[in-house]
């Protein structure tokens, strides 16, 4: 950030010493500007969705997306409108935008912390949808003044060179955004990025005179000053009051004792009077839960740290809840070897310690929770995380278990989201790469002879996630070809937590019956075991009807794909095609939803239904702000044309059909979703940056684009098969080896894919200029729709089925473009 | 003239005090038909039967417990913030825990989460004695000064974690725990007599919620049963 603002003052003290030898619109000095305005456009997308991730939802993030779309779509549409004004006062349209730019995020980021919007409450409290539209507004305009300096330079300079500093800004400002995110908070960044959009305004007013070029850079600083005491003062770091920690923090004494941010999320931790966490504790448990600390991601998720000194008695409560159940399963002679899947704050650590297990592995994702556990509270939790026994391995599950070669006798994954993301289901349009068939059998492969996967989740009524979570073992034994997997199975639960075990041999009449002894000293209920009766079940925690008995029996049998269907969610087994875990909205859902209304089912688990939902206003706005406005164009400039609707319309879609079932597929391979989201369209955006430069000097003028549509189609096809090869085989690697490679991959799509746009602009250009703003908001209209259609069709369809969708389109803007010479 | 304008003062003082009172007097009346209607279409028409709960639902002033900002508000079908991150719970689900208690006049009630004190208001209409502890010490002083001016005798307060309930004066007939809870603190199971009851939703705040009802058949076995999902829904944020 220093060195670009160094780069900036460096350039604009430049032209300020030699204002005649500058031509006020040269096309390099308007690159720059375009460079860096893509650039914070970016870095503001990007920590917009990280704010919203603390303060609100991470659900809201792909919102921001069509946000940011909407605003270049409506950007197209003002100048197509203005073009004329803009052709006379060029300098005064784009410093007012570059100078509206930066304030409207300040003014915007402002009201959306003042605005009382929240999620849960929409369908119960009309004002919600007021409250949206509201974020709306507030988070779109920067957005639009952003594009609109990119849109009329795109129309008064040549279009290729332009869109090469558009998309390598924007490229480089989704790397820089992630690398500042290790050494800044979130809110530091976003001031940042308003001073860097402040300069770059400043920047430009250097090309009109000397006093406009200091009161820009007085007024810039004022402004930026006066944004940084309010992000302080006006208390716009107050996150939402629905979060756990804003419940913890209401504890007394309570205070955040260390706080750690990355790109992977803000880590908090807590310590409070009658902070207590351990999920499921048996009512009859004769040990006492301690008083603990919390660990806070994003503001949710909480992890306990329990204090230990060594001794046993202190945590022996532990082997009172229901993910006890493997430990006590296990013979003694078998506790070697235990891999626990998110150990945050270390209580499957101190279980495993508990059943003395030789050997104990734990996997956690988040670098700065190891950091804190092995260092700030090394002592407090009584060193566990640097004991001889104890293995911390700093990575995401699934690329740790797909590169190990050891296995092991249990494998537990526990409670890795908490009740308040399991029961409110703000996941719902989240994909998961933990839930699905593939992951679940890469797990049961690792284990030893006699080896146990263990998985506890949350009690959810009526049951929806424990039942998916069954099926999908039951669709990764049944894909491993175990005979009899009902022998595989055991399955018990409590008021709040159900541990589902599946055992790599078929489960031994010994173990059922400590099973059985287990239950009944602590009160727990059995849903299944092979040969278990219904009087047997639903005998503690009873519910009207033994539905997980019935359910578990129901899936295990030859009918479980009428049950699936019967059943008024979603519980399809989950893979790596479609990794919706926590979609459990399917058409009868509704019927269940106009049954009981949102008191059962909350909004926010609605699904796919809120895409649908979702798309209705976003169309709406879309064309109230992108197209009506083109309607009033002058007769003859209204430019109405099928053909540049149908291009233009074609690669907005194809584009966004390629870039979110990439970053969503690669999430797997790249281990976080944040990593995949910033290589990913960095990639994309540098290499279709290069692509536009170049894209005059390939194939033939006339069939450039349709060439170029080809050769994406092909090299879709050419990933789809080839993904599931060579991602495999760097599995293991460092992520920076991992992030090579995926640009590697990505760069030659990325190029081609810099082709079709520019090349499609600069043909109507020759023919009749003033349809470049229109093309560029028909675009916008259209990549705005494409981002949640992306979504729907993935959980609907699958990612493939988008893919094919991305190669249609392309293939369809090539047939086109062919026509568009004609227009 | 000055004795005239002492008069004319005195007569608007006393129009003033008297439109005062008819106000009051008329605000009380108002709530009074609001709490009945409340009682019979959100109560009653949703099936709680007990007739003790539903006398107490009838008496006790709800809006004497919520902020003054959300008085007017006091008997909607919604809980209500009160501070602190806290609510006053639904009047349906007080009602239905309350009856789910099976509370008669000799019984000793432990509430954990004082909250805005109507829960134990509630409860003290129908058991003998009623403790309640609170653990946000703001919030325990404030509610205290409603109960006491309020003239609830019966319920003793305390300030301090509801984890371990109120060991001096257990066992009790009737645990109610208003604030969700990953887990049932032992203590609390400890404090229950053979035979009593303890009714808990469990679930964060704002969201589905299960409504448990745990009965201590004996120290060895409890019984629990999900009697119903709710959702604790404010109408208005803080």
């Amino acid at each position: 950030m220093v060195m670009s603002t160094k780069f900036i003052l460096s350039i604009a003290s430049h032209w300020y010493k030699n204002p005649n030898g500058i031509k006020k619109k040269s096309t390099e000095f308007i690159q720059s500007v375009v460079f860096f305005t893509s650039f914070t456009i970016l870095c503001y997308e990007i920590i917009l969705t990280r704010i919203f991730a603390i303060t609100q939802w991470q659900n809201l993030a792909a919102f921001i997306i069509s946000l940011a779309l909407l605003g270049f779509g409506a950007s197209g549409t003002a100048i197509a409108l203005l073009k004329n004004q803009i052709d006379k006062h060029f300098n005064g349209f784009v410093l007012t935008a570059l100078f509206l730019y930066p304030l409207s995020m300040c003014l915007g980021f402002i009201l959306y912390c003042k605005t009382p919007f929240n999620p849960f409450e929409i369908g119960i409290d009309n004002r919600q949808l007021y409250y949206f539209l509201q974020y709306f507004i507030a988070m779109g305009i920067p957005f639009f003044f952003g594009a609109t300096v990119i849109g009329i330079a795109l129309t008064r300079f040549p279009i290729g060179k332009t869109y090469f500093s558009n998309l390598i800004g924007s490229g480089v400002g989704a790397i820089f955004v992630v690398a500042v995110s290790y050494l800044l908070h979130p809110y530091s960044i976003l001031i940042g990025i308003t001073i860097i959009s402040f300069l770059t305004a400043t920047l430009f007013s250097s090309n009109l005179n000397k006093t406009k070029f200091i009161a820009f850079l007085i007024l810039s600083a004022v402004l930026v000053g006066v944004f940084s005491l309010s992000v302080n003062y006006l208390h716009l770091k107050k996150i939402s009051q629905y979060k756990s920690i804003s419940k913890t923090l209401n504890l007394p004494n309570a205070v955040i004792e260390k706080e750690r941010y990355s790109p992977l999320g803000l880590v908090q931790v807590v310590e409070a009077e009658g902070l207590r966490s351990t999920v499921g504790l048996s009512l009859v448990s004769p040990y006492e839960v301690p008083v603990q600390k919390g660990i806070f991601f994003d503001g949710e998720a909480m992890s306990a740290i329990t204090p230990f000194d060594g001794e046993k008695k202190d945590i022996k409560y532990l082997n009172y809840i229901p993910s006890a159940l493997p430990y006590n399963l296990l013979e003694d002679s078998e506790k070697e070897k235990v891999l626990i899947v998110g150990v945050g704050g270390g209580e499957g650590i101190l279980k495993a310690w508990l059943h003395d297990f030789k050997n104990i592995s734990g996997l956690e994702l988040n670098g700065k929770v190891v950091k804190l556990m092995k260092d700030d509270y090394s002592t407090y939790s009584g060193n566990i995380y640097n004991h001889p026994r104890v293995t911390i391995i700093n990575k995401e599950a699934r690329g740790f278990i797909q590169s190990t070669n050891t296995k092991y006798n249990l494998i537990e994954i526990s409670m890795l989201d908490t009740y308040n993301t399991a029961a409110s289901g703000i996941y719902a349009l989240n994909e998961t790469n933990l839930y699905t068939v593939e992951s679940i059998r890469e797990f049961f492969l690792h284990l030893k002879e006699n080896g146990l996967l263990a998985i506890t989740r949350w009690v959810v009524n009526p049951p929806r996630d424990n039942l998916k979570m069954l099926n999908i073992c039951i669709q990764a034994l049944k894909s491993l070809n175990i005979k009899d997997i009902s022998k595989h199975i055991i399955y018990i639960r409590t008021i709040q937590a159900a541990t589902l075990i599946i055992s790599k041999a078929p489960i031994s009449e010994e173990m059922i019956n400590k099973t059985k002894e287990f239950c009944k000293t602590r009160l727990f209920d059995i849903i299944y075991y092979d040969g278990i009766k219904e009087n047997e079940v639903n005998r503690f925690v009873k519910l009207d009807t033994p539905i997980y008995y019935l359910a578990a029996k129901n899936l295990l049998s030859e009918n479980a794909s009428d049950f699936e269907d019967e059943y008024d969610f979603d519980i399809k087994p989950a893979n790596d095609n479609r990794p919706y875990f926590y979609n459990f909205f399917k058409y009868k859902t509704l019927k269940y939803i106009l049954k009981y209304g949102t008191d059962k089912i909350p909004f926010t688990e609605w699904g796919y239904l809120t895409l649908i939902l979702l798309l209705i206003p976003v169309i709406i706005i879309s064309f109230v702000f992108v197209v009506v406005p083109l309607l009033f164009l002058k007769k003859g400039k209204r430019g109405l044309n099928i053909k540049i609707l149908l291009f233009f319309g074609l690669i907005g879609i194809g584009f966004f059909f390629i870039e979110m079932p990439l970053i969503q597929k690669l999430i797997l391979f790249l281990s976080h979703p944040t990593y995949s989201l910033s290589v990913i369209i960095s990639s994309l955006l540098v290499f279709s940056g290069i692509g536009s430069y170049f894209s005059d000097k390939i194939f033939n003028a006339e069939k450039r684009i349709l060439y170029s549509s080809l050769i994406i189609a092909s090299i879709i096809i050419l990933y789809l098969i080839v993904f599931d090869i060579i991602l495999p085989v760097f599995m293991n690697a460092n992520v920076i080896i991992k992030i090579l490679v995926t640009i590697i991959l990505l760069a030659p799509l990325g190029f081609f894919m810099g082709i079709p746009f520019p090349q499609g602009l600069s043909k109507i250009k020759r023919i009749e200029s003033f349809k470049v703003p229109w093309a560029w908001g028909i675009n916008g209209f259209f990549s705005v729709i494409s981002t949640i259609l992306a979504t729907l069709f993935a959980i609907l369809f699958g990612f493939r089925v988008v893919f094919i969708l991305a190669i249609v389109c392309y293939l369809g803007a090539g047939i086109v473009s062919l026509k568009l010479k004609k227009v | 003239m000055p004795s005239n304008k002492k008069y004319f003062i005195c007569i608007i003082f006393i129009l003033l005090l008297i439109s005062n009172l008819a106000c009051a007097q008329d605000s009380e009346t108002k709530y009074k038909k609001e709490r009945d209607w409340m009682v019979k279409i959100q109560i009653e028409n949703r099936g709680i039967k007990d007739t003790t709960v539903l006398s107490a639902m009838k008496d006790v002033p709800r809006h004497i417990f919520v902020p003054k900002l959300y008085r007017m508000f006091s008997y909607e079908d919604r809980p209500l913030p009160i501070g602190y991150g806290q609510t006053i719970s639904q009047p349906y689900i007080v009602a239905l825990m309350t009856e789910l208690l099976k509370l008669n006049k000799d019984s000793k009630a432990l509430e954990v989460g004082t909250g805005s004190g109507y829960q134990a208001a509630i409860l003290s209409k129908i058991a003998k004695k009623v403790y309640t502890i609170e653990i946000i010490e703001e919030l325990h002083i404030k509610t205290n000064k409603v109960l006491e001016k309020a003239g609830y005798d019966t319920i003793k307060t305390k300030f301090g974690d509801g984890y371990y309930g109120w060991e001096e004066c257990a066992p009790y007939d009737a645990i109610i725990v208003t604030c969700a809870a990953e887990f049932v603190p032992p203590p609390l199971i400890k404090q229950l007599k053979i035979g009593g009851i303890m009714c808990i939703p469990v679930g964060p705040p704002f969201r589905v919620q299960n409504l448990l009802v745990i009965t201590k058949k004996s120290e060895e076995l409890l019984e629990t049963k999900v009697i119903t999902q709710v959702r604790f829904v404010p109408l208005i944020r803080k």
